[in-house]
């Protein structure tokens, strides 16, 4: 598995080492080429020292040289080379060094000298300049000795052309850039190895708070998604990642809570009536002889399974909600009768706690939809208003047309209920009595009239103002329930 | 043998007092924490049962409150949380049983007649004095190798007498045992009882089980080695 550490760790190296490999060469070859030049106008200077001690004068040419002058020609172990030829090929003088033995030319111009590489007679590597030359007639040289100028009236065409080959060996120079080129390598590896020793402490130093966030995550389960990462001291690359990563943390640790809510609340609402069931029948059972006991048990075991059969028909509902299964059919649907006829279940309950009904829906409003779905979503929010509206209040349904559709709202007057409640107003088995102690509601009812208006495509809204729950369903005309 | 009832379900609770009080159980009931709380600390119990997701002050609270104060009533949590967590954290706050709903009635018999008995230090469910055998677990009596049949509430102060053997236990004390709080038996109905009991354990030597002490109450003398 490649890592971000091994990544940068190769890439900076691998980096690092071209740019040494070429600053390297570059290095090399400006000091070779400098050494060289050096070495070849070391070479040409000794070329045209022999030259200057070259004369002519009646038609022949002569040098003046001694091995005390230049002794390294005159060496025996690795001497220095010369051999002086007329233009017609005739030797005129030769190192001692040299023996009878020729040095090879190469046909330098008078302009241009020659400088080459060579085998020497002794067999070692070695450079050569060959220069091409007027040698200097006796008068000409007591005039440049005396006046330091160049005689003017020297003709070429009278003088005799010469050729000098000096060759020296380069196993100096050779041996000089070796050591250069071996220093480099060496300063190039080190380098290399230096270099990779601080990117492992560099690149390490940098990765920490990314391998510090991991571990931190690593750590984590579903018992700590409350805690959130440290934003303080992170690096400004990691802090949209931190900040991303705590507000997803936020909202795993609130479906965690809203799931284990769920599942506690489902516990309740279907273990309570079974408890209930199973006390009642087996308290019967023990004392059989007691007739009335057995009429009173029956009457609540009716009433216990119609509860848990509500109980089940909601939640079938809320499934084949999620799951898409309940097909909608659109028909045309008169809202205030459609309001009306829903509220006749409910009303008897309503005069029980001295409720009012104002319905406010004018009587052309007309809404293509899905009457069955908006007749249960209706009876659930009047079953609703009513089972907590206050005593004596009155519950209002009001329809209108909007610029966007049509909006449809109940209230009712409340005094249980807080701004806090209103997120989670539609959960499935959100109670306000956290206790549950009412057998009578499960807290199904809002969470099946949201599962509905999603499969209806409605908006709905909760609100809280001055004591009055309001719950408000929008629709656009385009949509399947749309406004006629 | 007297119990608290804390629950919210009013048909729970019917049914459970119904049949607790049956098997001779003096059963109060309380349906919020508060009342619960309120009773529990006001009265002596053998046992509370008490629910967990109560209004007005939740189950632990109450067990909290309960402990915090004291009270080393036994407690028999009764729930319908069935996490191990939920156990966990009951057992821990102080009860001394749990057991999550639905249930059978005969398994919170039981556990109530086991956490009875630890509440009077005896493990074991036969209690045996002289020729005197009762069976906790199945409520029954016999007395020289005969099968005495009880009411429950005879049952009942029997077993507190055989439970606290040796230990002189009064008219008042038996009362609270055997009868609600709210109960309109009348003072003398303990004598009643203990009378009825004696003739059916032996009517020709009724003091051979239950003793009185007058002016002090009822004892059941430890058997001679």
């Amino acid at each position: 598995m490649s890592s971000l550490r091994g990544r940068l760790t190769a890439g900076l190296l691998i980096g690092t080492g071209v740019l040494l490999a070429a600053g390297g060469w570059v290095l090399d070859h400006v000091l070779s080429t400098r050494l060289k030049r050096d070495y070849d106008a070391a070479l040409l200077t000794r070329a045209k020292t022999l030259a200057t001690l070259t004369e002519q004068g009646s038609g022949r040419v002569w040098l003046q040289y001694t091995d005390e002058v230049m002794p390294d020609f005159g060496l025996r172990r690795h001497p220095d080379y010369f051999e002086l030829w007329l233009a017609n090929g005739s030797v005129v003088e030769r190192s001692r060094s040299l023996g009878q033995r020729d040095l090879p030319r190469s046909g330098a111009s008078l302009e241009h000298p020659r400088l080459r590489d060579l085998t020497l007679p002794d067999g070692r590597a070695g450079r050569c300049a060959e220069i091409t030359f007027h040698p200097l007639s006796e008068q000409e040289e007591d005039h440049l000795r005396d006046t330091e100028q160049p005689s003017g009236h020297s003709s070429s065409a009278n003088q005799l052309r010469t050729i000098l080959v000096v060759a020296h060996g380069r196993e100096e120079l050779d041996a000089f850039l070796g050591t250069i080129h071996l220093t480099l390598s060496l300063v190039a590896f080190g380098l290399l190895l230096g270099t990779a020793a601080l990117v492992k402490i560099v690149v390490g130093a940098g990765l920490a708070p990314l391998n510090d966030l991991g571990r931190r995550l690593e750590t984590m389960d579903a018992e700590s998604l409350g805690e959130t990462l440290e934003l303080a001291g992170a690096p400004a690359e990691l802090v949209p990642m931190i900040r991303h990563l705590n507000g997803l943390l936020a909202r795993l640790q609130e479906s965690f809570s809203r799931e284990r809510a769920f599942s506690a609340n489902l516990a309740h609402e279907l273990r309570t009536p079974l408890a209930e069931l199973r006390a009642i029948t087996e308290v019967a059972l023990k004392w059989p002889e007691d007739s009335s006991a057995w009429q009173a048990s029956l009457a609540e075991i009716r009433t216990i399974g119609l509860q848990m059969e509500t109980l089940v028909v909601n939640l079938l509902a809320l499934a084949r909600c999620d799951a898409r299964q309940s097909t909608v059919h659109t028909s045309e649907v008169v809202l205030r009768e459609l309001a009306a006829s829903a509220w006749s279940g409910v009303s008897s309950t309503a005069r029980e706690k001295g409720m009012a009904f104002r319905l406010e829906v004018p009587e052309g409003l007309l809404l293509v939809t899905d009457r069955e779905k908006l007749a249960l979503i209706l009876s659930n929010l009047f079953a609703n208003a009513v089972a907590y509206g206050s005593p004596g209040s009155a519950v209002r349904c009001l329809g209108e047309t909007t610029p966007s559709g049509f909006a449809l709202s109940v209230s009712n007057s409340t005094a249980d209920l807080v701004e806090d409640d209103l997120p989670r107003i539609f959960d499935r088995f959100w109670r306000k009595d956290a206790a549950r102690s009412d057998g009578q509601h499960a807290g199904l009812g809002l969470a099946l009239v949201a599962a509905l208006c999603e499969r209806l495509d409605l908006g709905k809204a909760a609100r809280l103002q001055e004591g009055c729950f309001e719950i408000t369903l929008t629709g656009a005309a385009t949509h399947s329930s749309s406004l006629h | 043998m007297r119990l608290l009832l804390i629950e919210d379900s009013p048909r729970l609770r019917s049914a459970l007092q119904k049949g607790l009080s049956r098997e001779g159980y003096a059963v109060d009931t309380a349906q919020d924490g508060r009342e619960g709380l309120w009773l529990a600390t006001e009265n002596e119990y053998d046992v509370i049962v008490l629910d967990l997701m109560l209004p007005e002050i939740d189950g632990l609270t109450v067990l909290g409150k309960l402990r915090g104060q004291g009270k080393d009533t036994h407690v028999l949590i009764l729930s319908a949380r069935d996490l191990v967590e939920d156990r966990v954290e009951g057992l821990t706050r102080g009860a001394d049983d749990y057991l999550v709903k639905p249930f059978s009635f005969d398994e919170l018999l039981a556990r109530l007649q086991a956490l009875v008995r630890r509440s009077y230090h005896a493990k074991n469910p036969h209690l045996h004095i002289g020729e005197l055998e009762v069976h906790t677990a199945a409520r029954r009596v016999t007395y020289r190798g005969r099968l005495v049949p009880l009411t429950p509430r005879e049952y009942s102060l029997l077993e507190i007498l055989v439970l606290r053997v040796g230990e002189v236990v009064s008219r008042r004390d038996l009362w609270e045992r055997l009868y609600e709080f709210d109960s309109e038996a009348a003072s003398n109905v303990v004598d009643v009882i203990v009378y009825s009991l004696r003739k059916k354990l032996d009517p020709q030597d009724p003091q051979s089980v239950v003793k009185t002490r007058r002016g002090l109450g009822y004892l059941v003398e430890e058997a001679a080695p």
